[in-house]
């Protein structure tokens, strides 16, 4: 069932010298209980797209398209609808060891304020539920009365994971939860994310530059370029079998711990200047197998297998 | 959260109730009339009549505490608490007479006991008020219930204006007191018009009528006198109906005209014994040539002065140092030669006998004396908007006879008691822009430029200024019991005193007060001694019918 | 909180004070001349007076003895007697004059705070728009026009045009109120205009101190956190952003309080209200010596309590801080 459609997405910031282009014309689906990764360098848009689920765009906005979350248009509701559903619907996670939780407000105040500002509940059984949510991300209760800055950071990251779970939200978007933890931190978080995420089904959009996080917790991946889909695949799929060059740059890039030895690679270059991107397919002045078709033309999504889909010139005409 | 919420808005609407009721304006029942005096200062000497010292202090307490007589400017004295006086040549004593119907706000008789007793502890104590008196003071002693008498060590002409700078008090509530000049009065008690009610220093004093008072009540039931620092404010307040009365406009002139212009104001500005001057060290050489101070007496914008500095408050001068108003003592013919001419021909003048001096200019403009002085001084006046503007049109006028002046501008207190008058006074100036208030009898005039013996404090002494045949007859004045002679002698000395210029005057500053007229009608009939305006103001004032 | 903090807090405080009490006793004896002369300056006095300053404070002993003596004194809040309100003592006409002052100053600042506050939030909230620049430069204008004659004009157009508001002092001279609250609403009535002026001239400093800080505070993680958690405006704005950012605001409101007495000289003086200000102006008019060593002595004393109080607000306004 889908729980999710974006369809031609575009989102925008507009500076003095003109737009941005982050998002530009990005089409997908999510499932109910699907853990989908969204991956790319810095600046591919990546964020901004899932901001722009949560209508969280600052200095921009979504010029065009449309999102349907369970058939209801998000775009087209009021600030004063779409507040309900925010953290009722989607919930957010964001790098809470990074100051994602406000500082001078109690772990279990946070939890219990997102409960109260949604429901009726009364104050100690909302403060139940929070004792109840840290223990679900084991987490120890009487924690709830700890300040942020009093917990360790992969405690602070699992906190705000029991505050996305706080009211039952069909998709939750986890922009790089685990960025600014340790290695052993991070499998443990992801690990808990991805076990109470199976255990709820409830969707997850996880946002990541780092592929093996995506590897470990998702079904689905999307890799971003310049505010474009790559390509989307099933996670075995895409990491086995990478068409478009540009995700193999990004699975080069990485060392496989288990695999043969062989020289990291990437691509030359860097990210372009999403201001005045660059025509056809927009990797194509990076591209190491870009054609005369790649500058003048855009490459359209097309379905390599029923999880497979990839927008490059070269799988289009067969090569 | 509901409860906070709760709180916070019961706090808010209890703020704004608060000041939107403030806006609305008091329902207290007006049936007393009540009169509202403005003064710039609080009194510091508080209620103790043995303190006052300051013009503020003499505002504060007379309306509980009378003195014996009451000095006008035109001279007179106004029997007070003393209904007459007399003197006893042959014994040196001064026996005051004092009114049957005077008595204290607690029915108790104004006694000879209680002027004998006021004296003795000013005196005994070194109370500021007593300073005048008790040099010249052997004995005082009571006559009988109403008379007192004060025998004295010498004569002294001016004894009975002198006696009313005094402030009596009863015997009764005083005698256990003790050192009098270390006394609050936390409970006055006097023989004047108002009885004490309320004091708030540095704030205000709420006075009550007194229904004996022996002169007959008041119109007035309450008194309150407001102390305003701010004087635009005082004027405004006055406007407004805040005030009724300002006994002192010095200093606001610049606002008179449009305060003038309220129908419901009066504003009562009157020349006064106050004399604008620069004075001179005559510890410099040239400025004793009084051919010097000639020339720059012609030279002075004294015209000028009048209408921009003194903002038309003010008259041109006589030269004897006493100002028409005075007309007791005043000699009206030492009028200022220059009066009739144009500026430029008196500089033109001036010049004239500067250069039959044979005092050349130099290449700066500046004038060489014959033995080598070049005419270069400092003129230093006070830190006041009127006195700055005047030094500097002095220092103008001055420039072109070839006499350069520095204006020094210095606080008050610095400039009076650090450099001019006092006994630790450095001496280190040339001229000096002063302002005089003389009262009304020459004996101020004697001890200023005739102490005895000399003292800093008075004028002569710091000036360095001497002149036998001047002040022999200011000392036989003072001595003088037969007052056509000592008349003869003041004018006779005010004719010196011009030819001599003493000291070079610029002006009679006007002085005044301004009161309201919707509800009251000043019934006065004579103009008294500053100090005590007030007193006598309002003692006058009647309800309109 | 540790109790070794506190002790820390309260001997640091007790240093400032002693410091500024050995300034205090110094000045008037490190001036040129005859100490006794520097303490009444050209004030006549009699024999007797003189004699009664020399012993009071001193004078003819060696300048231990005089510290401890005016130490002594000091401790026992006994400084001295006026010299103008002879022979009243000066601590009780500064206590007549400190809650006229603390009224006005303190409910000035409250104002103060509240419109910095609302005004920061306002303008950082729509950074870099043109109600942000109107804001600051309303702000920037205010600030810069004198004290004084802020007063002026407000006395003229509430005072003396509109009439709203009397033209000067605590409250209405001798009058009888039927009850307390007449009399304290009488109190306001006076009170409204310094306050207003106050308040007006020196909110700039909270506005400018909020906005800059809500700027930062807005680009923190947290505050994207508290808009994804679906509240609305107000409770972002207030509730997470500028509890964040007013920190330095209350910091500065603590160390003000000298400046707002400072800028109470000039209200005083113009509204003609009786409180340490232009207590102060008179003293220096008249050198009153005395009265003005008493009234330093409380300002320090008054900085000090300022400082303490903003450190332990600082306990409850952020957690972060633990002394």
């Amino acid at each position: 069932m889908t729980l999710l459609s974006v369809e031609n997405l575009k989102t925008y910031y507009s500076t003095s010298s003109g737009f941005v282009k982050a998002v530009d014309g990005v089409s997908f689906n999510l499932e109910k209980g699907e853990s989908l990764g969204l991956a790319g360098e810095s600046g591919c848009g990546k964020s901004t797209l899932g901001f722009s689920l949560m209508r969280l765009i600052k200095g921009g906005e979504v010029v065009g398209g449309d999102i349907k979350l369970n058939g209801m248009p998000l775009l087209e509701m009021s600030d004063r609808e779409f507040n309900r559903i925010r953290w009722e619907k989607i919930s957010l996670i964001s790098q809470a060891a990074m100051g994602a939780l406000n500082p001078v407000y109690r772990i279990g105040t946070q939890i219990v304020e997102a409960i109260k500002v949604h429901t009726k509940t009364k104050k100690s059984e909302a403060w139940e539920r929070a004792e109840d949510l840290l223990r679900q991300v084991e987490i120890d209760p009487s924690r709830a009365f700890n300040y942020p800055h009093e917990l360790s950071g992969g405690m602070r990251q699992r906190a705000m994971i029991a505050m996305a779970l706080a009211l039952d939200p069909d998709l939750i978007i986890a922009d790089e939860p685990t960025t600014a933890l340790d290695v052993v931190t991070q499998v443990q978080v992801l690990k808990l994310l991805r076990a109470l995420q199976r255990k709820l089904d409830v969707s997850i959009i996880l946002i990541s530059h780092d592929l093996s996080i995506l590897g470990q917790a998702c079904d689905r991946v999307i890799i971003m370029y310049a505010g474009k889909i790559a390509e989307i695949g099933n996670v075995e799929v895409l990491f086995k079998n990478p068409l478009h060059p540009y995700t193999q740059a990004l699975l080069d890039s990485f060392p496989d711990i288990k695999g043969d030895k062989k020289p990291l690679t990437g691509l030359p270059g860097s990210p372009p200047d999403l201001l005045d991107p660059p025509s056809g397919c927009r990797l194509h002045p990076r591209c190491p197998e870009a054609r005369n078709i790649c500058q003048e033309t855009e490459p359209q999504i097309i379905d390599v297998s029923s999880n497979h889909s990839v927008a490059c010139h070269m799988v289009d005409q067969g090569g | 959260m509901r409860k906070k919420r709760a709180l916070v808005a019961l706090g808010a609407i209890i703020f704004i109730l608060t000041f939107v009721m403030a806006f609305s304006p008091l329902s207290v029942a007006e049936a007393k009339t009540k009169y509202v005096v403005a003064w710039y200062a609080d009194p510091g000497a508080g209620m103790n009549p043995f303190l006052a010292r300051a013009h503020s202090d003499y505002i504060f307490i007379p309306w509980m505490y009378e003195p014996m007589n009451i000095e006008t400017w035109d001279g007179k004295l106004i029997p007070w608490l003393a209904k007459s006086w007399e003197y006893k040549a042959a014994t040196m004593e001064w026996i005051f007479h004092i009114d049957e119907r005077a008595r204290w706000s607690d029915g108790k008789p104004v006694t000879a006991e209680d002027v004998k007793f006021t004296f003795d502890v000013a005196h005994k104590y070194d109370a500021v008020v007593g300073n005048p008196t008790k040099k010249y003071v052997d004995a005082i002693t009571v006559v009988d219930e109403r008379s007192v008498a004060f025998k004295l060590n010498e004569t002294l002409a001016a004894f009975p204006s002198t006696v009313g700078q005094v402030l009596i008090v009863p015997k009764h509530r005083w005698s256990n007191v003790g050192d009098v000049t270390k006394y609050t009065n936390p409970e006055p008690l006097g023989s004047g018009p108002f009885k004490f009610k309320e004091f708030k220093q540095r704030t205000y004093l709420a006075l009550e009528k007194n229904e004996l008072y022996w002169q007959g009540p008041s119109d007035i039931d309450e008194l309150v006198v407001r102390v305003f620092s701010n004087m635009q404010a005082e004027i405004q307040a006055l406007q407004k109906g805040e005030v009724d009365f300002i006994p002192d406009l010095a200093g606001v002139e610049n606002l008179l005209r449009r305060l003038s212009a309220d129908k419901n104001v009066n504003v009562q500005m009157e020349m006064t014994n106050n004399t604008f001057y620069v004075a001179l060290n005559y510890r410099r050489e040239p400025l004793k040539n009084k051919q010097l101070r000639q020339a720059l007496d012609y030279a002075a914008p004294k015209e000028r002065i009048v209408t921009i500095a003194l903002a038309g408050y003010g008259d041109l001068p006589l030269m004897g140092y006493f100002a028409p108003v005075v007309k007791k003592w005043v000699n009206p013919t030492v009028t200022w030669e220059g009066r009739k001419m144009e500026e430029e021909v008196r500089i033109n003048k001036a010049n004239e006998i500067l250069d039959n001096l044979g005092w050349k200019k130099g290449s700066d403009g500046i004038r060489v004396t014959s033995d080598g002085t070049k005419l270069e001084y400092r003129i230093k006046c006070m830190s006041d908007p009127a006195f700055i503007r005047t030094a500097e049109m002095v220092k103008d006028n001055w420039a072109k006879i070839g006499v350069k002046l520095t204006v020094q501008v210095h606080d008050r207190r610095t400039l009076y008691g650090g450099i001019v008058f006092g006994g630790k006074s450095t001496k280190d100036w040339d001229f000096l822009l002063h302002r005089s208030v003389l009262r009304p009898d020459p004996d101020h005039i004697a001890r200023e430029y005739a102490p005895e013996p000399p003292q800093s404090w008075y004028n002569a002494t710091a000036f360095g200024w001497e002149n036998d045949e001047m002040q022999t007859i200011l000392k036989k004045s003072r001595r003088e019991m037969d007052e056509t002679k000592r008349i003869m002698m003041i004018k006779k000395f005010q004719e010196m005193f011009a030819d001599e210029l003493v000291v070079i005057p610029l002006a009679h500053k006007h002085m005044g007060y301004a009161y309201r007229t919707d509800r009251f009608v000043n019934t006065n009939e004579f103009d008294v001694y500053t100090s005590l305006i007030p007193l006598v103001n309002v003692v006058g004032m009647k309800l309109k019918k | 909180m540790s109790s070794r903090w506190l002790f820390r807090r309260l001997t640091s405080g007790v240093m400032v004070l002693f410091a500024a009490m050995i300034i205090n006793f110094a000045i008037p004896r490190a001036m040129p001349g005859d100490p006794v002369d520097s303490f009444t300056s050209g004030v006549k006095l009699t024999a007797e007076a003189r004699q009664a300053i020399v012993e009071r404070f001193g004078l003819d002993k060696p300048l231990w003895v005089q510290f401890a003596r005016y130490f002594v004194n000091t401790l026992k809040g006994d400084f001295g007697v006026s010299f103008y309100y002879f022979p009243k003592p000066v601590l009780n006409i500064m206590m007549q004059a400190l809650p006229w002052t603390l009224l006005i100053v303190v409910s000035a600042m409250i104002f103060q705070v509240i419109i910095g506050y609302f005004l920061g939030v306002a303008a950082a909230w729509r950074v870099g728009t043109r109600f942000d620049s109107i804001i600051q430069t309303v702000s920037i204008t205010v600030f810069s026009s004198p004290i004084f004659w802020v007063a002026m004009v407000f006395l003229y157009v509430f005072g003396f045009q509109l009439e709203w508001f009397p033209l000067g002092g605590n409250y209405t001279a001798g009058e009888s109120y039927p009850n307390t609250f007449a009399f304290l609403l009488d109190v306001m009535k006076h009170a409204a205009l310094p306050i207003a002026t106050l308040a007006f001239s020196r909110f700039a400093v909270y506005q400018v101190l909020m906005r800059n800080t809500m700027v930062g505070v807005l680009r923190e993680q947290y505050i994207v956190t508290a808009e994804a958690k679906g509240m609305g405006q107000f409770r972002v704005k207030h509730r997470h952003a500028a509890r964040n950012a007013m920190l330095p605001m209350i910091t500065f409101a603590g160390v003000s309080l000298t400046i707002q007495i400072g800028g109470s000289v000039f209200i005083e003086t113009v509204f003609s209200y009786p409180g340490i200000g232009k207590l102060i102006f008179d003293s220096v008019i008249s050198r009153d010596y005395p009265m003005l060593q008493g009234c330093f002595f409380l300002f320090s004393l008054l900085v000090i309590i300022g400082t303490i109080v903003v450190d332990f607000l600082y306990l409850f306004l952020d957690p972060r801080i633990k002394y």
